[in-house]
């Protein structure tokens, strides 16, 4: 389509008649801008009014155009801060059994095979721990 | 249209005084004196009501969106350009609410009210202005939301190019190009109820 701003004054020359016959179809199609009913007056007060109450209102006024869109936001923001927390604690608290836990298992007497399925055991629960994995 | 002016001047010489004083207005609101945006909504409500009433089609709605452009308008004031005439931005912002606000209440009736229509002269009777009303909406429906409202404001409201030009930030000749594509268009679908040209 062509740019809305290329056309001149020049173009479509002379100023088109109006078209009476489909003027009123399209009245009664679409009606008449009911300039007539409106109160004027009425309508500028009103406009005037809510514009300076705007323009009076402190500036945390603006704060409340946007909590109903913050809050949620922040609480949504609260609840994955906190879940990801809570994750990495678990995390970091999960014990991984140690060489030093085997060693001591084979200087305390323990038999040797029952000492490494132990330890084999241990390691396998904690990663389980560590993905989630349910016990 | 735009206030007063001496009883000699010319169309231009009209907008070039609206213009300054628009800008004056802007400026003083700026500057800390929100009561100067009284005169420029004085100055505009009647032009931005006729336009809010073709986007949405219901008295009160288009009030309510009048009030809502005017609100946005001072509000987003920093971010209009004082070279630029304030009328068609403050319509862009009428034009794209009123969208909004359509869409919000799409599902709401939005009869044109009866009897805000006065009798208009036709050729055709009763029972064709009636199948000519539903070819008609149809038709209306295949135009663009620019063509629509140029040939509403222009053969309805009988406004003429240049003022629909200066409330849509169109030149004369664009708006004149739109309402002949329009007319094109509707009296092509209607052609069986026009004797003649199309």
């Amino acid at each position: 389509m062509t740019d809305s701003r290329t056309l001149g004054a020049g173009a479509f020359r002379p100023e088109p008649a109006h078209d009476p016959e489909l003027g009123a179809l399209l009245r009664d199609v679409v009606g008449e801008t009911p300039h007539g009913v409106v109160n004027w007056t009425t309508l500028a007060a009103r406009i005037c009014d809510r514009v300076g109450r705007q323009a009076a209102a402190p500036w945390w006024s603006y704060a409340t155009q946007w909590e109903r869109r913050v809050i949620p936001l922040a609480l949504a923001a609260g609840i994955a801060a906190a879940a990801a927390l809570w994750t990495t604690a678990s995390a970091s608290t999960t014990q991984v059994p140690s060489a030093s836990a085997l060693a001591t298992a084979v200087v305390s007497g323990t038999p040797a095979e029952d000492a490494a399925s132990q330890f084999a055991r241990s390691i396998t629960n904690a990663v389980d721990l560590a993905a989630g994995v349910p016990e | 249209m735009t206030g007063s002016a001496p009883p000699d001047a010319t169309p231009a010489d009209d907008r070039a005084a609206a213009r300054e004083r628009d800008a004056t207005l802007v400026g003083r609101v700026r500057a800390g004196e929100p009561r100067a945006f009284d005169a420029l909504v004085h100055a505009y409500m009647r032009q931005a009501f006729q336009l809010a009433y073709r986007v949405v089609g219901h008295r009160e709605d288009a009030e309510d969106l009048v009030q809502e452009a005017f609100l946005a308008a001072y509000q987003y004031l920093d971010s209009y350009d004082s070279e630029r005439p304030f009328e068609p931005w403050l319509m862009r912002i009428v034009l794209n609410r009123g969208a909004n606000l359509r869409r919000a209440r799409a599902r709401r009736e939005t009869e044109p009210e009866v009897d805000a229509v006065s009798p208009a002269p036709s050729a055709l009777d009763e029972s064709e202005r009636a199948e000519a009303r539903v070819m008609l909406t149809r038709a209306m429906a295949t135009l663009s939301e620019r063509q629509r409202m140029i040939v509403t404001l222009f053969d309805v409201d009988g406004m003429t190019s240049t003022e629909i030009g200066e409330m849509l930030d169109l030149s004369p000749g664009t708006v004149r190009w739109y309402l002949h594509e329009a007319r094109r268009t509707l009296r092509g679908e209607l052609s069986s109820f026009f004797k003649g040209d199309v």
